[in-house]
């Protein structure tokens, strides 16, 4: 069911987690309504959503730390909410890494590992493997306290991971680093999870992270999944107006379509599928082409800002009917303020139906 | 047999009171009092070779007591009662209201199997509430009547009477009053000290009330707070102020004088009775009684027969400087004689309202 | 005597998200693991209210009649007054002595500031007793003055103004010990912007320091308060005619338990409607946050040529409270050594007291964990409820809960009676909001993902609780244990009227000897109590001053 929702692309392999139709209120306000998703052992999903969206909600009733008011959640095909059951979180096999790591303040760094193991030779074995897993063989003695903030959010991932749960949840993990920090441990926590074996569910606000760091990832919009895909298609395809303006910048251009073509005030550009009709086509700045004109070309847009960020420049074009675009364009190009360019396409576009005339 | 009579004597009193539950309970009291002579006399006839006329009442055993006299007045009978009359005792202090209280709370099931109470107030509520048991002829016939529950239901061990203590030095005997009331006068202006909280002074005021009145006796306390009279806080600081000459008289007990004196030796103070049956010169008791619901009656029993027997009165004379109340045992000899000493008329039963005294009390302002 | 110093923490830790927030004060069904303990605990607490409802309608028609004389007006009216006054004046006595110990260069420090704390050790009733002695009217200090004087008499100590001098001086720690933390925990922050808008020291401490400030000093003075309506020693010795007075004399004199248990009533409604307000306060004061550790090491203020008036005040302080009782005991111990009790005897008395602290301490922190957590974890309608009944015990009077478990005891649980388990558990309904309040602010600084990342590595509720929760509870677990232990060790009613026969304690060892006059008797217990209830106040006075600095 959830394969054949057009907003989920299919996918082969074991399911490990299943969410169907899940709901979630808080007194009169409904956080979670009507979530699906599903994810395949080994996989890394991303739930990715702004603030507020019911992102963290759904990874706690995953978890078992919410109830669920309505739909069923699954794992490795056992049910674990939903039909009047309500299996408790330390008998779910759940792993979670919590955004502010609560790591165990009074534990040393190996007990806080072994917390969740069975006392033994083995525990220990376990707790050395986890703590080499994430780079910190020898930290075992130390307090969290005495960590650095990287440090402990791999404490946080190796407890977690120790138990060997079936499904490892991370609740944003990487926002209480700092940015320089951010881009490292990220990759780090992406190759111990692969290296693991390990089913995530990785729940962020910061889109970079999503795409980069999942196999898929899965966008939340009010409460409700708008799209799952991988990060490239979720990029390139979005299946919605909401889902391309969150990820990226998006810039609409109205126009004609007849097939794999469209016509738009910038002339005919190619369309990645086929449609009919009244149209605005997705122009993202990386895929704007931007190219020197004069005044008298009717096709020509004039540029209104210009913002140079280094390695590109982010430039602001006006077109004649008023619709305003962005391109990103190469270090070595140029186009001043008030120049007059052309404006093509590098790919082909997206196009959704047009909007009713306002 | 003498306590069946005694129970038929109650019984007939408790249906002229057309109270239901207190004939019951009387009742139940009376059956105590019928299983204690019982088996009291069971013990004689069985074996009239070991238990010789003057052996100890009851029987030995463990024995609960409750006692609202503090454990300085009242430990040393414990001992006796220990040793002489095999007695395992426990025994739990109190201020004797609190314990009163707490008997009654407890109901039924109150571990005490004897009370002993600081005042006859008390001991009358308790014996109102149905909670006493009816003692034995044999415990009741050895002191004297005036000194008994009327219906049986307590006992006095030891007497204690009001005084007016004077510093020898400050005032002589022959200008002190002829009665209490006359304290209100003019020349005894900021002399006179009192203890309004002390349990004895309010029995006291209970006592006027009953004998001259509710108007009397307010004017009397009002007159007396008009004449500057000095609050202490208890018996005990009244008698040491007056032996320091820091106030010339006191209205207390009369055996705080006594206590100072074995401590300290000769001190120029004395204590005066007010004469002719003044009201000044009440004589009050401490006393016991056994339980109703008793769980070790026969223990109870014996541990009154102690109390009352040589050693116990012996103790109150000697140690408390009180007057005991039978056996014969005589109080020291500084003391005048208890039969000298014109009381007021009164039933010390009656004395169980202190309710209307402590208002009183407060009404003019002195609690 | 953490207790105190995190009381006015603010009821919820930082959190990062609104919406965090939101999933936190979501109502969430109680685990029954907790929630029966904690029902069970409340219908314990409850049973002293239920016997005086029984108690006082027992007298049917008599009732609002007692209820509504002129007597239960003045009373009322006398109670408020002493509440009012204590409450202020042990606030005025405890912000100078908390900002001279946190906030300036005072000479010795970190020796007044436990000092200062000191006078929670003496028991109300011992220190009424010296305080009399000292300044009745014919005390001690009136000696001194007679001679070269002549003065024969001092002013009457009796009634208000003495109730209210001992329990200003017995009480001011409360206030000392909340506002103290509340210094500490000041963002210096806002004392340098408001001196960077041009305010001069003086306004700054008035208009930026002193509202900081005003939620503190409201739970000490609440504390202070509370204490003063529902203490009896004080009152009685001072003969000022308030609740606790009023209904002892009313059990004592008439042996009418349904007019003491009316006014019992009348006094736990007094103490709700206190107990109200300041809830009502704190509710206002909601975003106000103090203990939260400061980043940065607070400025203190240069007292210069002042130092030594700093040190004087100090001083003055301390030997009004301490020093005094401890003079006057001191002197009855000289004057009555050869009439002291055994030496064995005392000891025994203080090994009792000693262990039955202990013991309830222990009973009563495990009573109160339950309820503390489900009022902090699963906060909503039933939790808070259970919560706000547990601090009954802070109204009732003494008297009445031990008259409450002498009645069910004995006719109910004839085999618990006159045993040290019923004196416990009568202990754990009096002192269970001590408990409570230090277990509430300890856990209210544990975030609760750290409980939930136990639960995710597999314990379950009971396992988190011992293995996470209870641990990192342990400060405040220690302090409420430590308060219990003190306060049960001076308790008197319950230890009277419950403690199984023979069973004496320091508390009633005092109590006897005053019975009789024998002052210089009462000296060696009160002053073991004294020593004996020192020493864990002052460990625990030295690891908060430890932690916060």
């Amino acid at each position: 069911m959830v394969a054949n929702s057009p907003v989920h692309e299919t996918q082969s392999g074991q399911r490990t987690l299943l969410c169907l139709s899940v709901q979630k209120r808080f007194g009169d306000v409904q956080v979670v309504r009507d979530l699906s998703l599903s994810v395949v052992s080994g996989q890394i999903l991303a739930l990715l959503g702004s603030s507020g969206c019911g992102k963290t909600t759904t990874l706690r009733m995953i978890a078992g730390l919410e109830h669920i008011d309505g739909g069923c959640i699954e794992v490795d095909g056992e049910l674990v909410a939903g039909a009047g059951i309500h299996t408790a979180p330390e008998r779910r096999r759940i792993g979670m890494v919590f955004q502010d790591y609560a790591l165990f303040p009074h534990l040393t760094v190996a007990r806080n590992v072994s917390f969740g193991l069975e006392r033994g030779d083995n525990a220990r074995r376990r707790v050395d493997e986890a703590l080499d897993l994430v780079g910190l063989g020898g930290f075992g003695e130390r307090l969290p306290q005495d960590l650095s903030g990287g440090q402990q959010q791999r404490v946080a991932l190796a407890r977690a991971l120790a138990p060997k749960p079936r499904v490892l949840l991370m609740d944003e993990p990487f926002s209480n680093l700092d940015p320089d920090l951010r881009v490292a441990v990220r990759r780090e926590v992406r190759d111990i999870l692969r290296e693991a074996k390990a089913t995530a569910v990785l729940v962020t606000h910061d889109q970079e992270e999503a795409l980069s760091t999942a196999d898929r990832v899965a966008l939340m919009i009010d409460g409700g999944i708008a799209q799952t895909a991988k990060p490239e298609v979720l990029y390139s395809r979005p299946v919605s107006r909401e889902v391309a303006s969150f990820i990226g910048e998006a810039y609409y251009l109205p126009g004609a379509a007849n097939g794999d073509i469209v016509e738009t005030e910038i002339g005919k550009l190619p369309l990645a599928g086929p449609a009919v009709g009244a149209v605005d086509v997705l122009l993202r700045p990386e895929f704007v082409r931007l190219s020197s004109s004069h005044e008298d070309d009717c096709r020509a847009a004039i540029v209104t800002r210009h913002e140079y960020f280094g390695k590109y420049h982010m430039i602001g074009v006006q077109l004649r009917s008023g619709t305003f675009i962005k391109a990103m364009t190469g270090p070595g190009t140029h186009f001043g303020v008030g120049e007059f360019v052309q404006v093509s396409s590098t790919v082909p576009l997206i196009a959704f139906p047009g909007l009713p005339a306002q | 047999m003498t306590c069946i009579t005694e129970t038929t004597r109650l019984l007939t009193r408790g249906s002229i009171a057309a109270d239901r539950r207190q004939v019951l309970k009387l009742a139940a009291g009376g059956a105590v009092a019928l299983a204690m002579s019982k088996s009291s006399t069971m013990a004689q006839e069985a074996s009239p070779e070991a238990t010789p006329a003057g052996e100890l009442l009851g029987a030995p055993g463990e024995l609960t007591i409750y006692s609202g006299r503090s454990e300085d007045l009242i430990a040393g009978v414990i001992d006796i009662i220990e040793t002489d009359g095999e007695i395992d005792a426990q025994v739990s202090y109190g201020g004797t209201g609190e314990v009163a209280i707490r008997i009654l709370e407890e109901g039924a099931n109150s571990p005490a199997s004897l009370f002993i109470s600081q005042d006859a107030g008390a001991l009358g509520q308790l014996a109102a509430e149905g909670r006493l048991a009816v003692l034995p002829d044999e415990i009741l016939s050895r002191v004297d009547s005036r000194f008994v529950s009327p219906d049986g239901l307590w006992i006095g061990l030891s007497a204690r009477a009001r005084v007016l203590v004077y510093n020898t030095e400050l005032v002589a005997e022959e200008d002190l009053p002829p009665s209490m009331l006359d304290l209100t006068d003019g020349s005894w202006n900021g002399m006179v000290a009192w203890a309004p909280t002390n349990a004895s002074f309010q029995s006291h005021v209970t006592a006027m009330r009953m004998l001259l009145g509710e108007e009397v006796t307010r004017s009397w306390l009002q007159g007396m707070i008009d004449n500057g009279a000095v609050v202490f806080d208890g018996n005990g600081p009244i008698v040491a102020a007056v032996v320091a000459g820091e106030i010339a008289v006191g209205l207390v007990n009369h055996y705080y004088l006594w206590e100072t004196i074995a401590e300290a030796g000769p001190v120029p103070a004395e204590n005066y009775y007010f004469p002719e049956g003044d009201i000044g010169s009440l004589v009050n008791i401490a006393g016991a009684g056994i339980l109703a619901d008793s769980p070790n009656p026969e223990q109870a029993l014996r541990a009154l027969d102690i109390l009352l027997g040589v050693g116990g009165q012996t103790y109150f004379a000697e140690n408390t400087s009180e007057y005991p109340l039978s056996a014969g045992v005589q109080p020291i000899s500084e003391l005048p004689p208890l039969d000298d000493i014109q009381t007021p008329d009164i039933d010390l039963s009656d004395l169980d309202d202190l309710e209307g005294t402590v208002a009183l009390l407060m009404e003019v302002g002195l609690l | 005597m953490q207790l105190i110093r995190r009381a006015s923490a603010t009821e919820f830790p930082p959190v990062p998200t609104p919406w965090t927030r939101a999933q936190d004060r979501a109502r969430r069904m109680p685990p029954p693991v907790l929630l029966i303990p904690a029902l069970a605990v409340a219908l314990l607490v409850l049973s002293p209210l239920v016997y005086l409802l029984v108690r006082a309608t027992d007298s049917g028609s008599a009732l609002p009649e007692s209820l509504f004389r002129a007597r239960t007006m003045s009373v009322t009216s006398n109670t408020a007054l002493l509440a009012t006054t204590v409450a202020i004046s042990a606030s005025s006595i405890a912000v100078p002595l908390a900002w001279l110990t946190t906030r300036t260069n005072l000479p010795h420090r970190r020796l007044w500031s436990v000092l200062a704390g000191l006078p929670l050790v003496i028991p109300s009733y011992v220190g009424a007793l010296t305080i009399i002695a000292a300044l009745g009217p014919r005390g001690i200090v009136q000696g001194w003055l007679e001679g070269p004087f002549g003065i024969e008499r001092l002013p009457s100590i009796y009634g208000f103004a003495g109730s209210w001098l001992a329990l200003t001086l017995f009480t001011y720690p409360y206030v000392y010990l909340s506002v103290q933390a509340a210094f500490r925990g000041l963002d210096p922050a806002l004392e340098e912007a408001a001196r960077c808008l041009g305010m001069g020291p003086t306004r700054t401490f008035f208009q930026a320091v002193l509202p900081q400030l005003r939620p503190a000093i409201a739970a000490g003075a609440l504390l202070s308060a509370l204490y003063a309506v529902s203490d009896f020693g004080v009152v009685s010795l001072m003969r000022y005619d308030v609740f606790t007075r009023a209904i002892y004399i009313q059990y004592q004199s008439s042996f009418d338990r349904s007019a003491a248990a009316a006014l019992a009533l009348v006094l736990v409604t007094f103490t709700i409607v206190m107990v109200a307000g300041e809830w009502w306060m704190r509710g206002r004061s909601r975003h106000y946050r103090v203990a939260t550790g400061a980043a940065r090491p607070q400025r203190r203020h240069d007292l210069g040529r002042w130092k030594w008036l700093g040190v004087g005040y100090c001083g003055a302080v301390f030997t009004c409270s301490v020093g005094l009782p401890m003079f006057v005991l001191l002197y009855w111990l000289m004057r009555g050594a050869s009439t002291g009790d055994a030496i064995h005897r005392l000891f025994n008395q203080a090994w009792n007291s000693v262990s039955l602290g202990l013991a309830a301490a222990v009973f009563t922190v495990a009573l109160a964990l339950p309820t503390a957590i489900l009022s902090v974890r699963y906060r909503g309608k039933l939790t808070t409820t259970l919560e706000r009944q547990a601090y009954l015990g802070f109204a009732l009077p003494g008297i009445a809960i031990a008259l409450a478990f002498v009645y069910m005891g004995a006719r109910y649980i004839p085999s618990l009676y006159q045993t040290v388990w019923l004196l416990l558990i009568g202990y754990a309904v009096r002192f269970l909001p001590q408990a409570l309040g230090a277990e509430r602010v300890s856990l209210l600084q544990i975030s609760p993902r750290i409980e939930e990342a136990s639960r995710t590595l597999g314990e379950g509720i009971l396992g988190t609780l011992r293995r996470v929760t209870t641990p990192l509870a342990t400060p405040g677990l220690l302090a409420g244990f430590g308060l219990v232990a003190l306060t049960v060790m001076k308790e008197l009613p319950l230890t009277m009227m419950l403690a199984p026969i023979e069973f004496e304690t320091l508390a009633t060892g005092i109590w006897q000897a005053t019975q009789t006059g024998a002052y210089g008797r009462a000296a060696a217990p009160a002053l073991i109590l004294i020593v004996v209830s020192a020493a864990p106040s002052l460990i625990l006075s030295q690891r908060g001053f430890e932690q916060t600095s």
